[in-house]
């Protein structure tokens, strides 16, 4: 058994010491055993926690509330006046709660809204944790479903070939169920404008792995799959409520995709998400097996795969099958298959694993605000405690027992906590709800408010409620009442001062830590944002484009289209340059290719390198300022000539020319028995960081246009002002030269590049908010503390002023009071940060998880926060009347 | 009969439970991971909450502690077995007409897919 099992069996097996001690006494052993075997059976260490703890918090409230009705019943009567005009029971004390918290209406509201807050933030994590963590999948038997993937020489694991995929499919005992996805996009027409919408062509085989059901209509059939010729669609189903109102009645229907119709044959669930870009959003149509350019094809790497894993069997075991049939391939198919494998990815890890790191940060972030919250409301309860210990002491002389005040006690910090948890969830409704309309991340779609997050909402609740309402106050009950009725005088006393103080500085440190984290986040971003890409970035106004193919059926069609559209462009006013390529940097998309050098032998059993693969046209790196580094740029008689030409980047020259110079060289985009011509390396351009930009640069090669061409390209237009403000004038341009070419993906290069940051500024984002939030909490807890004190030390105060001490003097006493709270709780917050930075370590880049500059800025700035909080009590410490003072007494 | 028993309301764990006990004497994992398999995992009940009912069950006279053991090979002499009281028989046979009947009720109205579908 690993350590974390036997660390979570102790856990738990520690906490059922919560139980009642009638049930633990009955079931302790057996528990510990069933315990046991639940720890050793249950696979997946996360579920087991969530099971465990699910199972703790059901079990220990419902035996601690059974025990204590009983409690409660037994009971003597009543000779309390309040409850005992009114039957003394429950129901009573719950009226009795309310009227005081009605008429206190001041610190009801305040106590109830700092808990809101906290339990809030907390039930809304939760529900983001619960359903993209801990909850399983929404298919059939998710745990068994797989990502297959191919890997050559130790390149990326990626996509595969589909006569690979076939072979592998075949392997039933290994894999029981297996599907293809080829992404594709499409031009479709029908009502309303042109759109260009994403297009999944999958085997149908897909749905029954899934265990998916439509929404109307059917999936795809087998025999859909087996051969070509089925014209046939399913709408995701997002684009069916976007684009068909969500109408059932466009199962039948016919719509035209790139000039073909296709009929409508059902509608797919919101839960089909294989973490695709725009899944929601697109057209699933079947690929048929039968296509005699995929049917033998095992060079192109165009299909993404998916498998089911027969029962019984891991992914293990399945990956030293595939390992097995892998080799099998190679034997059988030397010339492409060497050194080829393939393994299988746990689909729920593939599809969610990025967001864990930050999502569990983030419950550890809203764990510490509901703490900083809790503390205020401690405070809270104290204070108020305090004013009513005479009441208290009244009731306790004429008769009520202490249970009987501590249950009322108890009663008044629950109502409070659930009316702070009632409050909580409406702000965690709110916020999930903006959360999805941000539209972040489509996997934020998917969550909910369910049962199980309300569950843990209502536990939260309870334990906030007992653990910093209750507990204070049954401190508090431990005291003399007698003592508080003779003197006449409230205050506490120094117990209740200390555990106050200690709340303040743990407020302090708390919140400390979550700015250091936020601090370094922060740190991070501007180091990325300041990573050196290799291209300019600012003033590029960027879309994609797409000529259909009945009105560009060849290159030169083509090629004249986007020259057109170029010369057109370049010419509106504002414009310096414009340029047109295969594709963006940052944009996500790359194909990759093998490369052959002509005359050079491989060694036997390898296949040639491979390398990233674009097409532009003449001016594309003048217009990003990539500089030549040697040969020359593509020319427009490059294109016209329409010359097989080559740039590759410098690492690929570093890579596949060591020691040489590779302008001249003659290479191929292919296998050496590719019917492929030969290209002529021209020159060679500085890296750019097309895939991200922390990636390391890979090697890459440049076409120009003329031999090679497609349809669908990027344009990027380079303007000296606001590049969105010139998007209108281009869109113009484009319609004006062709109204039936869709352009899409509008934007700026800036934004290409803020994108490919976006989860580290949106995880800052939510740090940063959270820790202004604590900021707040924790100020007004300092500021709450210290004014109490003051009220409390008001005679002490004015009896210094009577006897000479001046306001200064005052101040500085009540100044350096503050001060040593906040001192204090700075040094513990440096600590803890330091301890738990390994926890955001993950998420940083280019600084120390520990740096002395940011956890130092970060203290200094709490500190003076915290002494600006102490100041207003402090200054009003220093107007104290000597004489009121003494006329009161 | 003895009258002076704790009200039980039934539910689908305590249903589960007796159900399970039906065949015969089990220890509570046994009686855990029973549920589990023929609910398909669709009720899973935690160390507290199966004890939580088996003392529940236990108290309304249901099932008791069973002192026939196992076969000694099987048996691990720290564990509790429990069987149904010949009350807990009764009231699980007639839990189980009245779902028997709501089913009917169910599949009079053709609520019920046939099993077992080919996609």
């Amino acid at each position: 058994m690993s350590r974390a099992r036997v660390a979570t069996e102790r856990l738990f097996l520690a906490l059922t010491c919560l139980y009642p001690g009638e049930f633990r006494r009955h079931f302790g052993d057996q528990l510990a055993l069933v315990l046991r075997d639940t720890v050793a059976a249950t696979a997946a260490l996360p579920r087991l926690w969530w099971r465990l703890t699910r199972d703790f918090v059901l079990t220990a409230s419902r035996a601690w509330l059974t025990a204590a009705a009983g409690l409660f019943r037994r009971e003597r009567p009543m000779t309390d006046s309040t409850s005992a005009s009114s039957g003394g029971g429950w129901g009573a004390d719950v009226r009795y709660g309310l009227r005081g918290l009605r008429r206190s209406p001041g610190f009801s509201a305040a106590a109830a809204l700092t808990l809101a807050l906290g339990l809030g933030a907390n039930m809304a994590l939760f529900a983001l944790v619960h359903t993209l963590i801990l909850s399983p999948l929404p298919y059939r038997e998710p745990e068994a479903l797989t990502v297959l993937r191919g890997q050559q020489q130790r390149s990326d694991w990626g996509q595969i070939a589909f006569a690979d995929f076939q072979d592998l499919a075949g392997h039933t005992d290994v894999l029981s169920q297996a599907a293809i996805v080829f992404l594709d996009q499409g031009t479709l027409l029908g009502d309303g404008p042109v759109a260009r919408v994403p297009i999944r062509y999958v085997t149908p085989e897909l749905f029954p792995m899934l265990g998916t059901e439509p929404v109307v209509g059917r999936t795809l059939l087998p025999e859909e799959g087996s051969q070509a010729g089925y014209h046939v669609a399913l709408l995701a189903y997002g684009l069916w409520h976007s684009r068909f109102g969500g109408d059932p009645g466009v199962v039948g229907q016919t719509i035209t995709v790139d000039g073909e119709s296709f009929s409508v044959v059902g509608v797919l669930p919101p839960t089909v998400d294989l973490g695709f870009p725009e899944d929601g959003a697109a057209l699933w149509m079947p690929w048929p097996a039968d296509l005699p350019r995929f049917v033998e094809n095992r060079t192109f790497f165009g299909f993404w795969g998916l498998a089911r894993l027969a029962p019984g069997v891991t992914i293990e075991k399945a990956n030293s099958a595939l390992a097995t049939i892998g080799r099998q391939l190679e034997a059988a198919y030397p010339a492409t298959n060497a050194n080829r494998t393939f393994a299988v990815f746990s689909l729920d890890e593939t599809l969610r694993g990025d967001l864990r790191p930050a999502l569990w940060l983030l419950l550890g972030v809203v764990g510490f605000i509901l703490l900083i919250a809790g503390a205020n409301t401690a405070n809270l309860m104290l204070t108020r405690l305090v004013s009513r210990e005479r009441e208290l002491a009244v009731r306790t002389a004429l008769g009520a027992g202490r249970l009987r005040i501590m249950r009322q006690l108890v009663i008044e910090s629950l109502l409070i906590a659930g009316i702070g948890g009632g409050l909580g969830l409406g702000l965690a409704a709110g916020a999930l709800a903006l959360l999805r309309a941000a539209g972040w991340d489509p996997r934020f779609t998917h969550v909910t408010l369910d049962p199980q997050v309300l569950l843990f909402g209502a536990a939260l609740t309870l334990v906030t409620g007992v653990l910093f309402g209750a507990a204070p106050a049954v401190i508090m009950t431990r005291r003399d009442p007698v003592r508080a009725l003779r003197t006449g005088r409230t205050g506490g006393g120094k117990a209740t001062l200390r555990l106050r103080g200690a709340l303040v500085i743990g407020q302090v440190g708390l919140a400390l830590m979550l700015l250091i984290g936020t601090g370094l986040l922060l740190v991070s971003l501007r180091r990325v944002l300041h990573v050196d890409a290799g291209f300019d970035r600012s003033g590029f106004l960027t879309m994609r484009l797409s000529a259909p193919n009945d009105r560009y059926p060849d290159a030169p069609s083509t090629i004249a289209f986007y020259r057109n559209l170029l010369d057109r462009v370049s010419h509106l006013p504002g414009v310096g340059a414009a340029g047109v390529s295969s594709t963006l940097p940052l944009e996500g998309r790359y194909s990759s290719s093998w490369f052959t050098i002509q005359g050079r032998a491989l060694p036997p059993g390898e296949v040639p390198p491979s390398t990233g693969y674009q097409q532009v046209f003449p001016g594309w790196f003048r217009l990003l300022g990539v500089p030549i580094v040697a040969g020359r740029d593509f020319t427009e008689a490059d294109v016209d000539e329409r010359r097989h030409l080559t740039i590759i980047n410098q690492t690929a020259a570093d890579a596949f020319f060591p020691g040489e110079n590779p302008v001249g060289k003659m290479i191929k985009l292919g296998p050496p028995d590719d019917s492929e011509p030969w290209h002529e390396i021209i020159g060679v351009v500085a890296d750019v960081r097309t895939r991200g930009l922390l990636e390391e640069s890979r090697p890459e090669s440049y076409d120009v246009v003329g031999a090679h061409w497609g349809r669908t390209r990027a344009l990027a237009v380079k303007t000296s002002g606001d590049p969105s403000a010139l998007a209108p004038a281009v869109l113009a341009a484009v319609h004006d030269l062709d109204p039936e070419v869709p352009a899409y993906n509008v934007g700026t290069l800036e934004e290409l590049v803020r994108q490919t940051v976006a989860d580290r500024e949106r995880l800052l984002q939510l740090v940063a908010g959270f820790s202004l939030l604590a900021l707040l909490l924790a100020g007004v807890g300092i500021y709450g503390v210290m004014a109490y004190s003051v009220s409390q030390r008001h005679r002490e105060l004015g009896i210094r002023m009577a006897l000479g001490g001046t306001p200064a003097d005052v101040l500085t006493l009540v100044l350096s009071q503050g001060g040593r709270l906040v001192a204090v709780g700075v040094v513990l917050g440096l600590a803890g940060a330091a301890l738990l930075s390994r926890f955001i370590a993950s998420q940083l880049f280019g600084v120390s998880p520990v740096d002395p500059t940011t956890y130092a800025l970060v203290a200094l700035a709490l500190g003076a926060f915290g002494i600006v909080a102490c100041l207003v009590p402090a200054h009003r410490a220093g107007r104290v009347d000597p004489v009121t003072v003494m006329r009161e007494e | 009969m003895p009258t002076a028993k704790p009200d039980l309301r039934m539910t689908p764990t305590y249903f589960h439970i007796l159900l399970s006990l039906a065949d015969g004497d089990a220890h509570g994992y046994a009686i855990m991971r029973e549920v589990e398999a023929r609910t398909d995992g669709s009720l899973v009940l935690g160390p507290g909450s199966l004890y939580w009912a088996i003392g529940r069950l236990e108290k309304a006279g249901l099932i008791v502690e069973s002192d026939r053991r196992p076969k000694a090979e099987d048996d691990d002499e720290r564990r509790r077995y429990y069987r149904l009281t010949r009350e807990g028989r009764s009231v699980l046979e007639r839990e189980s007409q009245v779902l028997a009947g709501i089913v009917e009720h169910a599949r009079a109205r053709k609520l019920l897919k046939p099993q077992g579908r080919t996609p």
